[in-house]
């Protein structure tokens, strides 16, 4: 009982560390504005895009009917984006989710 | 007037199969430990394949759990009010079953191949680890869950002032 006891204190050490240090992820909200950024992931049939802004956040951005996807002076379809394409967002805060305004494709 | 909605619907299928992963994987990997811990004593030898059992139907309904999860998201992400913590609820369900997955293949190693004393040692403490790991994502992520469904009501029909919809 002694060694099984010996084991699960190790165990029990290891999986804290583990679960203290690995127990974080999803995404980051920002105030309503402006920023750009790069697409880090794109999901077509959630309208979905996450966005990594230069100061390291993430934005998951679920377009609504009234986001503006534009490349230029011209509209967009959603299927012209790609991971790794370098965006400009407009989002507006509501509570902590954030509707985007307008996308525009930079490259 | 308003519909009453179906019970049937795409969201209501992942708190119908939440349950089965958060009551087989916690009682499976508490008996693991009482196996470990109890290891001489052999009126205990039954809890090992009982354990076995329960965490890989654990297993198997946290997939499924994490696929209804999946097309609930869908359905509810644009009403919340957060969907930050939807995200993190999705982020570490996927850790949990993958922790788990991994804990009950090494677990059933020993049936496959042939391994060392020593290294048995080892391989029960890493299961350990893991299924205890396993059971502090599993309560993060049911607290989260369980944040998404009483403070933002993900996935609740709310019923009109008159409750006309009953009648």
């Amino acid at each position: 009982m002694k060694k099984g006891l010996h084991q699960f204190v190790y165990a029990m050490l290891a999986a804290s560390a583990f679960f203290i240090t690995a127990c974080s992820g999803g995404t980051d909200v920002v105030e309503s504005g402006t920023y750009e950024g790069t697409i880090s992931n794109v999901e077509p049939e959630e309208t979905e895009i996450y966005v990594e802004t230069s100061d390291g956040k993430t934005l998951e951005l679920y377009f609504t009917d009234q986001t503006q996807l534009v490349r230029g002076d011209s509209t967009a379809p959603f299927s012209d984006l790609v991971v790794d394409q370098r965006v400009r967002v407009t989002v507006e805060k509501e509570g902590k989710r954030l509707d985007p305004v307008k996308v525009e494709i930079l490259e | 007037m308003e519909q009453l909605p179906s019970m049937w619907r795409t969201e209501l299928l992942h708190p119908l199969s939440v349950h089965f992963p958060l009551a087989l994987l916690f009682t499976g990997s508490l008996l693991f430990l009482f196996v470990v811990i109890l290891r001489k004593n052999r009126t205990a030898a039954f809890l090992r394949p009982a354990s076995r059992l329960l965490l890989w139907l654990g297993v198997v309904t946290a997939w499924i759990a994490v696929y209804t999860g999946n097309q609930a998201d869908s359905e509810v992400t644009r009403s919340l009010c957060d969907p930050t913590v939807l995200e993190l609820h999705e982020v570490l369900a996927y850790r949990m079953a993958y922790i788990f997955s991994a804990a009950v293949v090494l677990e059933s190693l020993p049936f496959l191949v042939k391994i060392k004393a020593k290294l048995t040692t080892a391989l029960t403490v890493i299961i350990c680890a893991l299924l205890i790991a396993g059971c502090g994502y599993l309560t993060y992520v049911g607290h989260l869950g369980a944040s998404l469904v009483y403070q933002q009501a993900a996935g609740v029909y709310q019923p009109s002032d008159n409750c006309k919809e009953f009648e």
